[in-house]
């Protein structure tokens, strides 16, 4: 604790005059009036020095609650409020807007919290209507010293950058782009549309995916206010709401922008590799085009692959193909962010009971493997043959839950939507071979949702079968290479063991790989699972844990491309607005420094986490109320107390936790 | 630190008791290739980790601390030839090192029994992972005298690999630590259905439910049979017990006429590393009496 001269010293800044407080305590419609005697609180208020009011109201957030703050302000003349109700998270925001409605500063409100911290936690009526005395004397204590703070409107970069260009980030960038904000769209691929292209059909309605997403693809490829670089990684992020500044590193394509997409560089390329976008399931050229719909639709070379036989450059009929191109690396200065890099399919090669990638074990796939192999343009023509052979499987059993709900490989989480597809390619195998023998084993069905347990019945009704239990292992005949999937049908209790033609594996979506080094470039938190961590989970779920940075689709969570889509468009509402409106507004709740109490001993500005505290020309240590996040960090780390964060005083805190720790005593204050 | 290359040798229950030809193989073998073999006075049952610790978890940790506090006192790493006994020694042994609370209460316990205190100073093996990991293939060749010229369906047991995140040896889902050493002694090891599943007998099935241990145990003599190996290789008496009185029992009851021989690891090892067959003592066992170990002429 600072020595008593100095903290006088530090208050004698701030105005005099005898502060006139008014006390509002909530019922919280019996939230709290259950176990505090809210007529006793705002009795005892009454006995507090300077409380010129002291009401109790059945609901304080209520129209008639706020009207009784705003009435008292404007009758009895208070220049300060304290509320006993909720957390400060909760309603302080709407007490503080009263206030200021009647013409306060809104930082003259103090909150304080009788119900998540008293009336739900406390036992007994007494021991709670105690607490809530002292807690409404720590906020009185408090709110002596309260001063208006400023709030300044600081103006922000009108640009936004979208990082990652599946169905989420397409639908964010365009939905900023129809507000009129410039867009940055950054995919780490040559193409966008993300893992939505690689479907055959999406549910509930077997709709063609490609045809659903081009034209917003398109959209964004030929949107005037966006600029959309692909094939490019996110390097460095500096700054905060307002004004983030970016480098972005765009990776070489070796084909320059006049590509007229004309192919015949890579019918002509002699190498051939699996296809990424096709999931391994057919191959590629080492210089080539995702798919046909790829945008951009300029090729690209992949230099790994590459043996430099240059037929390429020679066939090339606008000389596009450009070995010596290099990496660019661009900056870009934007005012909010939206992250929507979606999601990786689980590798179950993880659980070793099902064999996932090993030899003989050739027909066991994942879902996305299989509707790569249903589309039209796959190595199949779009025909349902297993791998190891190319013969038509009469028997499929698809797997559910692999690497969801399971505790063994760190995944407690149902990802929500493989139910659904696992439906749906069931269901469109049982349209094309009804003489197929399909069977689903599965923990629960979850389908919730409007067309979805009706989706389901559908699929009953095509003969689909449904063995509940989770099959403890793939086995493979090593005399026939007969696959058996072992289960329990732990409805009858009886175990199961279903030969297999072909089994497919519904894989969980987990983080993306490449979150790992961009949440730490981002600052942002991220849940135990690894997903980007939102900032409220039902009030919030847009934001990220950082300011001006939101997020959008399956990096918060697995999610179907109906909710990713809808979360993208909050997303993009969020992120344009302090664009479109051209600033932020800014609480300057900043620490101040008493010169004559600084020792010049550089503590504030190694501790502060933003840079916001910097030594100035003259010497003196400045604070940049912009950069400051209000932490309070510097407060602690000074060792004569001459940084002090407004409303947050050493003396402040002071009173407030010495009503705390006195005796409770009946009618009584403790400071004179 | 403990001694090396010694070991306190946990016999457990049913080895000295019904196959000493595999405790006696064991103590040849070690022997050979320069580890002592101390003996545990007074030691008890592990107790077997189906039915005890099922039944009383508490009662199970402190007899098995008490065989551990004798391994202690000898100042030896403990081994044991049977994956009954490694699972509950090395379980209630890593517990122990890891919870504080169980150590104090086990320690209470103990004390009843006179002068013991576990402290946690030793780890425990599995002769069979000595063998097939640590010695390895490369380390056990200069020590083989000759190669055994035959087919084998290899036997892992439950034990041994499971619990993987207790154990550290090796994938229980496709494990290759006792096929790659196998291969060293000569011996084919043949794939075959359900290679992995249990052999019907512990968890205390084969003494509460005959029955369906039984079943069980057809279904993987079935998967053998399928194979035609010469022998069943395995690392657990409680495991060879099944193979030898099962094949008894399937042919008595099912019409069926199994008579494959089944050997431990430690036999097989013993035979090259050229103990005379009469002391591999498969005379002594039910199954496979007449089958004779040939040498596989090296190329």
């Amino acid at each position: 604790m600072p020595e008593p001269e100095k903290t006088e010293k530090a208050a004698s800044t701030r105005p005099e005059t005898k502060p006139k407080i008014g006390v509002f305590v909530c019922e919280c419609g019996g939230n709290i009036s259950g176990k505090v005697r809210v007529q006793d609180v705002a009795t005892f208020a009454k006995t507090l020095p300077d409380v010129e009011v002291a009401e109790y109201n059945f609901s304080m957030c209520s129209s008639v609650g706020v009207d009784l703050i705003k009435k008292a302000i404007e009758e009895k003349g208070i220049d300060r409020t304290v509320v006993c109700s909720c957390s400060k998270a909760q309603h302080g925001p709407t007490f503080a807007r009263a206030i200021e409605e009647a013409g306060l500063n809104k930082h003259m409100h103090e909150q304080v919290n009788i119900r998540e911290w008293d009336s739900w936690v406390t036992k007994g009526k007494n021991e709670a209507t105690e607490k809530a005395k002292k807690s409404l004397e720590a906020g009185v204590n408090r709110s002596r010293k309260l001063e208006p703070v400023e709030t300044r409107q600081i103006p922000v970069t009108k640009a936004a950058l979208v990082i990652g260009g599946g169905i989420a980030g397409c639908r964010a960038a365009m939905d900023m782009a129809n507000l009129g904000v410039p867009v940055h769209l950054v995919e780490q691929l040559p193409t966008i549309g993300g893992h939505m292209t690689q479907l055959f059909k999406t549910f509930p309605t077997n709709e063609c995916p490609q045809c659903s997403i081009s034209p917003l693809t398109n959209g964004v490829a030929n949107n005037k206010n966006i600029t959309l670089y692909t094939n490019a990684n996110i390097k460095n992020v500096e700054g905060s709401i307002g004004k983030f500044i970016v480098d972005i590193e765009i990776k070489p394509r070796y084909v320059e922008s006049n590509c007229t997409s004309c192919g015949k560089c890579s019918e002509n390329c002699p190498v051939e590799v699996p296809s990424e976008w096709d999931s391994g399931m057919t191959y590629r050229k080492a210089i080539y085009k995702p798919f046909p719909q790829a945008i951009p639709a300029t090729y690209i070379r992949d230099k790994n692959a590459c043996i430099e036989c240059n037929t390429c450059i020679n066939v090339c009929p606008v000389d596009a193909v450009n070995f010596k191109q290099k990496k660019q690396e661009v900056r870009l200065e934007v005012g909010t962010i939206v992250v929507a890099i979606g999601y990786d399919e689980y590798d179950p090669a993880e659980i070793e009971a099902y064999h996932y990638g090993d030899p003989g074990f050739e027909n066991v796939i994942t879902q996305l493997k299989l509707e790569r192999m249903m589309t039209p343009v796959s190595i199949t023509g779009g025909e349902i043959l297993r791998p190891s052979d190319g013969n038509v499987p009469k028997k499929i059993v698809m797997i559910q839950c692999v690497g969801s709900r399971n505790d063994q490989v760190g995944n407690k989480y149902c990802t929500g939507v493989c139910c659904m597809f696992a439906l749906k390619n069931a269901q469109i195998i049982k349209d094309k071979h009804p003489e197929m023998d399909i069977t689903i084993c599965y923990i629960d069905i979850r389908t919730p949702g409007l067309q979805y347990e009706e989706f389901y019945k559908r699929a009953q009704q095509l003969g689909v079968r449904f063995i509940r239990g989770r099959p403890s292992e793939i086995a493979r005949d090593p005399a026939t290479g007969q696959l058996h999937v072992i289960t329990e049908d732990t409805l009858s209790m009886t175990p199961v063991k279903l030969a297999a033609d072909m089994v497919v594996l519904s894989a969980a979506m987990v983080p993306p790989k490449t979150i790992g080094t961009l949440g730490s470039k981002l600052h942002v938190l991220r849940s135990a699972e690894g997903f980007i961590k939102e900032y409220h989970i039902k009030m919030n779920p847009t934001s990220s844990s950082k300011g001006g940075i939101f997020i959008a689709g399956a990096i918060q969570g697995p999610k179907d491309i109906t909710q990713s889509v809808a979360q993208a468009g909050s997303a993009a509402a969020l992120a344009a607005a302090p664009l479109v409106k051209g600033y932020i507004e800014k609480d300057m709740l900043v620490p101040v420094i008493d010169e004559a109490l600084c020792v010049h001993c550089n503590s504030c500005v190694a501790v502060c986490p933003v840079s916001a505290i910097s030594k100035s020309e003259d010497g003196k240590f400045v604070v940049n109320d912009v950069a400051c996040k209000s932490c309070g960090l510097c407060m602690p780390a000074c060792p004569t107390a001459a940084i002090q964060l407004k409303n947050f005083r050493d003396d402040q805190i002071h009173d407030e936790i010495v009503a705390l720790t006195e005796k409770p005593r009946e009618g009584g204050h403790v400071h004179g | 630190m403990v001694k090396e290359k010694t070991f306190a040798f946990f016999l457990g229950c049913i080895a000295p008791n019904r196959y000493p030809q595999i405790e006696k193989a064991t103590k040849f073998v070690m022997e050979k290739i320069g580890y002592k073999l101390l003996d545990m006075e007074q030691a008890s049952c592990c107790p077997a980790p189906g039915v005890f610790k099922s039944f009383d978890k508490y009662d199970w940790m402190v007899a098995a601390a008490r065989n551990l506090v004798i391994a202690e006192r000898l100042d030896a790493d403990l081994v044991t030839i049977c994956n009954g006994c490694f699972g509950t020694l090395q379980d209630v042994n890593k517990h122990l090192k890891e919870d504080p609370n169980a150590k104090e209460y086990v320690n209470a316990r103990l004390k009843e029994l006179g002068d013991y205190e576990f402290k946690g100073t030793i780890t425990v093996r599995h002769a069979a992972e000595v063998l097939a990991f640590e010695i390895g293939p490369e380390g056990i060749a200069p020590f083989i005298t000759r190669k055994l010229n035959a087919r084998a369906a290899i036997h892992y047991g439950c034990h041994f690999l499971k619990p993987t995140r207790i154990r550290g040896l090796d994938s229980a889902e496709k494990p290759t630590m006792l096929e790659n050493f196998a291969t060293i002694l000569g011996i084919e090891s043949l794939d075959f259905e359900n290679k992995y599943t249990c052999c019907g007998a512990g968890g205390g099935i084969k003494a509460a439910h005959a029955v369906p241990s039984m079943k069980i145990f057809a279904e993987k003599m079935m998967d053998i049979d399928k194979v035609k190996p010469d022998f069943i290789l395995d690392i657990c008496p409680f495991c060879h017990l099944q193979f030898e009185t099962g094949q008894d029992y399937l042919n008595k009851n099912d019409a069926c006429k199994y008579d494959y021989p089944v050997l431990h690891l430690s036999q097989v090892v013993a035979w090259c590393m050229g103990m005379d067959q009469e002391f591999v003592g498969l005379q002594y066992q039910q199954m496979g009496r007449d089958y004779i170990f040939t040498e596989r002429e090296v190329a």
